[in-house]
């Protein structure tokens, strides 16, 4: 088992290497080619050490293959080492997996792309990174990770850095990300000053045998927390996510919609052992959640770009995730971020598809104006009837249609809220599935259905993709329909196969707090009844408001313009955040520097001088008169500190 | 007798000192520093340290001080230069900190003892200093030497050289 | 009290390196004009100082009668400082030779004299970190800090460069005078002690009512180095030195000074002023919080790269301070003390990769200046300078998997440890706001349109320098093992706080 388990992460990062110095010299065909086999290959080791951890017995089923001792330094002793459980064997089957998909749909997507073999040798790079996060045995090994797949999302965003609104949103990205990642640190500063050790099974191991007080917890958890919330978007760190599509599609696809942005998710979900300590952080977790979840799905409603409509229902799903984890269901959380991630990579890469067909048509009738504007699309679903058909299925998944793949894993975190006892969050939960079946289907309706928008002529050029960024897609679109049949729950006499195996990553969580949920059969039945039940509404809603009378969505915009504008405008977080954040620091920042160095060196001594009008001759002698300026602030600095120390 | 001699060398040396930091023109103040250093002498005499304060007669008030004379009169041939320092809001600041440090140093003082043990009558001697000099500070000396050697080359290569623009040919930037 | 001819093994490098420098200096009086056998010379000359440094370890540590300590600490620190100046002179000849189309930056220097002051700065600061007494200490710094003085000064030829020599002489005079005085109060209140260890037991001898101005001293002794580190508030020489140094001065100064300075910090306070931490604590925790925040802040704003870096040299003064102060836990001494070591490590390697690509990138514009500007778009036309650059300014924002980043945990980790929970989350939070400027460039590199791109010509000692500074971030970066375990060892074996002095320090933290 350890002999191949570092190769899985190792094998992309061969990719990258190959590609990153050679790429130029091999020509596209060659860069292509290594960089789907080399992630392929980490596909398929991903298989077999996930055959060979269902070889063992559920509660074995915890490897860890230590390499070498990494960082020794006294008492912090940390081993480069993988850890294999049911959650990583689960996360690196979805991030190779869905990662291989997009590879080789990237082959067609970026054909003739100036920057070919950079952009397969980032996207190695970036598998590498996820694999590493997911696989790594400490705290420090995840961190790496985790910092290294932000690194590779804001060069892959700002991948096209010609445009310079891309490059911003990379920034964006970046900035925002180093909140969450300062509250990252400071959790695992504190989990080294309360147990003195990094590695996730020795924390695990003292956290059971934990006497003193828990508040510890609380503020681990919290600090945890905040990285997986600027990690995943979520309230109110979300802001960088929806800019983030302005990289190629392939990368929303896979960075911000189906791995990198998951990585929260699994990082609350490694940490179950600490959350069960703390409900306050758990109850935290949840809210933020659920919150994002209803608020992302809201402002998806009227969003005309395809990739921002498809941006926010990220976030508003990846709030579901957290409501799962949240209400102590971490495995319904890990379901739903294995389906999301099959019908979402889908959902962008039709999007990519469309976009990239819209682009066509518009090159050839010399017209520029945005490929992403739902609102000048229409009848695309002649023109590319796989596109639709898979795009499709992906959104009745999403929707929670039963029978596919959404159905069961966001039913089961809707379920587990109220059988926690979290009703207040599982009716926010619902409110929002309604929202989500609605928007999707908004989406689906204005970009295939009906006839086209555009200019006249362009429809005729709109071709459907080529079988290399096809084959992907109706490979998702299976997925995403069987891909939660392993979930079944008991109520509907399926095996919940996959919340059974994962339950040995959540033992120790388990063990600490049981969860005593509601069993009750006719509760279970009621909860699911109306989840679908508002799931068919949300979509025939739709299909009132776009296809039979599509006036109406006009005329309401028209009486509720304020609520609309708010909507449209995403509640003008951007603009407040930018005026708060980005404009005060610099602010403060250029006004800190003057008050220092200005005003205070040669300031409060010149400036002052200079307003009683003295300051010709002394300030342009500065050679001397800075340097006493200098002197004098040091001799002040003297008085203080000795000050300090005779008066103490 | 003693207490009063001491009191009339610290009084001078104080004012002199003073006087150093105040005069306008350079040569006054090198004078008042000589004299400082004079007095620094005597009280040196009075704490036993006969050799420390031959040296610093020998050392600082003479050759030393007679280095800074012909560097300030070679250097005013080129014409004088008084230095125009600070406005009068500088100097009042400047005041006031210096006040600040004689005032924290004034209440650390207080808490000196007075000492009561009598001090080795070789101490400051010609030869206890040489034999602290070349047996416990041994290797300090060493490095002195060195320290010298560093700064006589750099002295020589910070003067050996084209000579120094008369004025500022570039504006020196200031936190830009 | 006699001299005991063993010692001499002690100051094995130190000797090696005034030899050096006397050698290089009359070479050059003997072959004029070939500045590459000098070149050369004082590189094979300062890679054999590293090899005796290390050679020349002792365990038994004190020698001259308690003067001086071949320990791990200094051993180590030597080691460092050969390498901070092994890369120093590689980087200089061809910022002393500039192509002659370019303005003549860094003319009229001779390379010999500049050699031997570098390296008379290095055998200052080799003194320093072996200090293990008040006079070695001293003399250690006036040596260190005349060499730089003139260094500084030594492109007199320029007129900011004589500025800043002469600013830096000032005000480092001025500090020396604190310093002096703080040591003559500790020498007064432990009855006539110099020793470090021997005041340390003075002070332990005093008990509970310990005479007022000894804490004077102890304070401005500290106000003495904290000068040297460039901490707030006596950090305002650091900017305008720096941008007026020549550049490989700077980068020398940025790295070398302050790993001596800071090693001599650990030994006077974490070694022989522990009783006193309750006292001088806290107002180093106050310096070094504000000494991080001021540097970082500031350095946002600035659109010179050698300002930008001279604040972000005082940020991370402020990171390392944060160590000091775990160091004088007796609980946390090896391991803040062995971080410090990887961090100063890992610092001098990005920061003075960063100064040579500012050399180079400088180099290429006619008017010679260092506006971050410059590096916009370049990454199309050098991608691998650019790589290099982006890596050694992730590493400053301490991201990993770089240097930088295990120094920041290795450091803030014993300060946890240490009890300094607020503190460790100022400086995180300092580290996460550093990014904005560190990035500024790498943003400029990779996305932005180039403007006027930077025709940089890359020469091969400055290639070398940039691929040893990268290939050392990525090696510490990935696996940091070898480097921490050195560094670990090099700690345990320091004439250490003596077992009385351990105070809790927990209950300091505000």
């Amino acid at each position: 088992m350890s002999n191949y388990l570092y190769l899985i992460p190792l094998v992309p990062f061969a990719g990258f290497i190959v590609n990153g110095l050679f790429g130029r010299k091999l020509g596209d065909r060659a860069v292509g080619f290594i960089g789907c086999t080399v992630i392929g290959l980490a596909f398929v080791l991903s298989i077999a050490a996930f055959v060979e951890l269902l070889g063992y017995d559920p509660y074995q089923r915890h490897i860890e293959a230590e390499w070498f001792t990494w960082l020794a330094a006294g008492k912090l002793q940390i081993p480069f080492g993988m850890l294999l459980d049911p959650l990583s064997a689960v996360m690196i089957l979805v991030v190779s997996g869905v990662s291989f998909i997009i590879h080789v749909y990237s082959i067609g997507y970026m054909h003739g792309d100036r920057g070919y073999a950079r952009y397969f040798a980032y996207l190695n790079l970036f598998v590498f990174f996820m694999l590493l996060l997911v696989l790594g045995n400490s705290y420090p090994l995840m961190f790496i990770g985790w910092e290294g797949v932000g690194l590779c999302s804001y060069l892959l965003i700002g991948f096209w850095f010609t445009d310079d609104a891309k490059a911003t949103a990379g920034k964006k990205a970046f900035i925002v990300n180093r909140i969450g990642d300062f509250g990252f640190l400071v959790g695992v500063f504190l989990l080294f000053g309360a147990f003195g050790t990094l590695t996730f099974s020795g924390v695990a191991d003292q956290v059971l045998l934990w006497v003193d007080p828990k508040t510890v917890f609380f503020w681990i958890g919290l600090c945890l927390f905040i990285g997986a919330v600027g990690k995943s978007a979520q309230i109110p760190l979300y802001v960088w996510l929806p800019d983030a599509m302005a990289g190629p599609t392939p990368v929303s696809a896979l960075i911000h919609a189906a791995t990198m942005v998951t990585a929260g998710v699994y990082m609350v979900a490694r940490n179950s052992f600490i959350y069960v300590m703390s409900p306050g952080a758990l109850e935290i977790v949840a809210w933020v959640g659920v919150a994002t979840a209803l608020f992302a799905a809201t402002i998806a409603l009227v969003q005309n770009d395809i990739k921002k409509v498809l941006a926010y229902s990220t976030i508003s799903q990846l709030g579901y995730m957290f409501v799962g984890c949240g209400v102590g269901a971490f495995a319904a959380g890990i379901s739903h971020l294995m389906t999301h991630a099959f019908f979402k990579a889908l959902l962008f890469l039709g999007a990519g598809s469309v976009i990239h067909a819209v682009q066509h048509a518009y090159n050839h009738t010399g017209y520029t104006g945005d490929p992403q504007d739902i609102r000048f699309m229409g009848g695309l679903r002649g023109k590319m009837p796989t596109t639709y058909w898979t795009f499709v299925a992906a959104t009745l998944a999403i929707a929670g249609v039963p029978g596919l793949s959404g159905f069961f894993s966001k039913d089961e975190i809707i379920w587990k809220s109220f059988a926690n006892g979290h009703s207040a969050v599982g009716i926010i939960a619902m409110i929002a599935a309604l929202l989500t079946a609605f928007y999707m289907f908004r989406l689906v309706y204005m970009t295939f259905h009906g006839s086209w928008r555009g200019r006249r002529g362009q429809e005729d050029h709109l071709h459907e993709s080529p079988g290399v960024m096809t084959l992907p897609l109706t490979v998702l679109g299976v997925l995403s329909i069987i891909g939660g049949w392993i979930m079944i729950p008991h109520a509907l006499h399926g095996g919940a196969w996959f919340e059974k195996f994962l339950e040995p990553s959540f033992a120790v969580a388990d063990e600490i707090a049981p969860m005593h949920g509601s069993h009750s059969l006719p509760f279970e039945y009621t909860i699911m009844g109306i989840s679908v039940l508002l799931a068919i509404s949300g979509i025939l809603w739709a299909r009132a408001w776009y296809i039979q009378n599509p006036e109406a969505p006009k005329k309401l915009a028209s009486r509720f313009k304020v609520a609309y504008q708010l909507l449209l405008n995403k509640y003008y977080v951007d603009e407040a955040y930018n005026f708060a954040v980005v404009e005060t620091t610099l602010g403060t920042a250029d006004g800190l520097w003057k008050f220092f160095d200005v005003k205070i060196v040669d300031g409060l001594v010149n400036g002052v001088a200079a307003l009683m009008g003295w300051l010709g001759s002394i300030f342009r002698r500065l050679q001397t008169g800075l340097v006493s300026n200098y002197a004098l602030m040091m001799t002040v600095g003297v008085v203080i500190i000795i000050g300090y120390l005779v008066w103490r | 007798m003693e207490l009063i001699l001491f009191i009339i060398t610290a009084l001078v040396a104080l004012v002199s000192a003073f006087m150093v930091i105040t005069r306008r023109t350079p040569i006054a103040s090198v004078l008042y520093l000589v004299l400082t250093f004079f007095c620094l002498a005597v009280l040196y005499v009075m704490l036993g340290a006969q050799f420390i304060a031959a040296m610093q007669i020998v050392v600082y008030a003479g050759a030393i001080m007679v280095l800074f004379l012909f560097v300030l009169m070679l250097l005013s041939q080129r014409g004088a230069q008084t230095w125009e320092v600070a406005g009068p809001m500088r100097k009042w600041l400047g005041f006031a900190a210096a006040g600040g440090v004689l005032l924290v140093a004034a209440t650390a003082l207080q808490s000196v003892g007075v000492s009561d043990t009598v001090l080795d009558p070789e101490i400051g001697t010609v030869s206890s200093v040489g034999s602290a000099l070349f047996r416990r500070f041994l290797l300090p000396f060493e490095v002195a030497s060195v320290l010298l050697l560093g700064a006589i080359i750099g002295v020589v290569a910070m003067v050996k050289r084209k000579p120094y623009p008369s004025e500022t040919e570039e504006g020196v930037e200031h936190g830009s | 009290m006699t001299f005991n001819p063993s010692d001499i093994l002690t100051i094995v490098p130190e000797i090696a390196v005034v030899a050096l420098a006397m050698l290089v200096i009359l070479t050059e009086l003997l072959i004029t004009r070939r500045e590459t056998v000098l070149q050369l010379m004082t590189v094979a000359g300062l890679l054999v100082v590293m090899a005796l440094a290390v050679l020349t370890f002792d365990k038994a540590g004190g020698a001259f009668n308690g003067m001086t300590a071949g320990d791990g600490l200094s051993t180590f620190m030597k080691a460092l400082l050969a390498g901070i100046a092994l890369l120093a002179v590689l980087m200089s000849r061809d910022y002393l030779t500039p192509p002659t189309d370019a303005g003549g930056e860094g003319r009229g220097v001779r390379h010999g004299e500049y050699y031997g002051m570098l390296l008379i700065a290095t055998c200052g600061m080799m003194i320093l970190v072996s200090a293990t007494d008040l006079v070695t200490v001293f003399l250690g710094i006036e040596t260190t800090s005349i060499a730089l003085y003139v260094l500084a000064g030594i492109r007199s030829e320029r007129a900011r460069s004589g500025e800043a020599a002469l600013k830096y002489f000032l005000l480092g005079a001025f500090a020396t005078g604190f310093l002096l005085y703080g040591m003559a109060l500790l020498y007064g209140a432990t009855g006539g002690k110099t020793n470090l260890t021997e005041i340390g037991r003075a002070i332990t001898d005093l008990g509970p009512d310990r005479p007022v101005y000894l804490y004077m001293g102890a304070g401005l002794v500290m106000i003495g180095l904290m000068f040297k580190v460039a901490a707030v508030p006596f950090h305002f020489w650091a900017p305008d030195v720096y941008q007026g140094s020549p550049t490989p001065v700077t980068a020398f100064m940025s790295a070398g000074p302050k790993a001596a300075a800071l090693t001599a910090l650990i030994r006077v306070f974490a070694g022989a002023l522990p009783d006193l931490s309750a006292a001088w604590g806290p107002a180093l925790w106050v310096v070094a919080a504000l000494t991080m925040t001021l540097g970082n802040i500031v350095a946002i704003s600035q659109k010179d790269i050698k300002r930008m870096l001279a604040y972000s040299s005082i940020a991370h003064a402020g990171y390392l301070l944060v160590g000091a102060l775990a160091a004088a836990n007796t609980g946390t001494y090896n391991s803040a003390t062995a971080g410090i070591m990887f961090y100063l490590t890992a610092y001098y390697l990005m920061n003075i990769g960063a100064f040579t690509i500012a050399i180079l990138v400088s180099r290429a514009r006619e008017n010679g200046d260092y506006q971050i500007d410059d590096y916009k778009g370049m990454a199309a036309l050098h991608p691998w300078t650019s790589a290099a650059m982006a890596l050694f300014m992730i590493s400053l924002a301490g991201i990993p998997p770089t240097a930088g980043f295990f120094g920041k945990l290795y450091v803030f980790s014993a300060a946890v440890k240490a009890g300094y929970i607020s503190l460790v989350v100022i400086a995180v939070l300092n580290s996460a706001l550093s990014v904005f400027y560190y990035l500024r460039i790498v943003v400029y590199m990779y996305m932005q349109p180039e403007v006027k791109p930077a025709r940089v010509r890359m020469a091969p000692a400055m290639a070398l320098v940039i691929v040893i500074c990268a290939l050392g971030i990525l090696k510490f970066g990935l696996l940091p093992g070898d480097l921490m375990r050195w560094a670990d060892r090099s700690a345990s074996m320091t004439v250490k706080p003596s077992p009385r002095a351990a105070v809790a320090l927990n209950d300091h933290d505000q």
